[in-house]
């Protein structure tokens, strides 16, 4: 490491490399059993 | 045509009572056994208590709601990466029981993403005629 310049550099590539990742909204299907529909099985 | 209070409550308590970790599984197909659903596991849930899950019925059925606090919403560790598809309702290891599977909005989890997830609900309906 030549320069205090060429540390900052180091250490923001080091930045860069973690992953960050989103937050992700996942609605969930509701489901009604009975009537019409009837009980059980696969769709 | 009648359902009883304790038809509801019996049927929801299976799942209430049951189901001890919710899990969001892949894309690749809908799994059909507890084995199934842990291979393909891209989040886990915190352990799921009764609490989780609030039973309430009316004139027309019984609905379990599944809640969305911080016990169940906390699959924010990702196990695997991928698209998710299910959350399937699960007993625990030992018991190794698939409960329970719906579907979610089809969606890309990516490393050091995070998952929430609003409540959903079962509903059993009063019987009608055939």
């Amino acid at each position: 490491m030549d320069t205090e310049k060429d540390k900052d550099n180091v250490i923001k590539l080091e930045d860069k490399k973690k992953p960050k990742g989103n937050e992700q909204k996942l609605d969930v299907q509701s489901g009604t059993l009975g009537g019409k529909n009837g009980f059980g099985g696969r769709k | 045509m009648f359902a009883s209070t304790q038809f509801y409550e019996a049927s929801h308590n299976i799942l209430k009572n049951g189901i001890k970790q919710m899990l969001i599984t892949a894309s690749s197909s809908e799994p059909g056994t507890y084995a199934e659903a842990v291979a393909s596991v891209l989040a886990r849930s915190t352990t799921i208590t009764t609490t989780d899950m609030v039973l309430s019925g009316g004139t027309s059925g019984y609905t379990l709601t599944i809640s969305s606090n911080a016990d169940i919403i906390a699959a924010t560790s990702l196990l695997s990466t991928g698209i998710a598809k299910y959350i399937c309702g699960l007993s625990t290891a030992g018991d190794a029981v698939l409960f329970y599977i719906t579907t979610c909005t089809t969606k890309k989890l990516a490393s050091g993403d995070t998952v929430t997830m609003p409540s959903w609900t079962i509903t059993i309906v009063e019987p009608t005629s055939d």
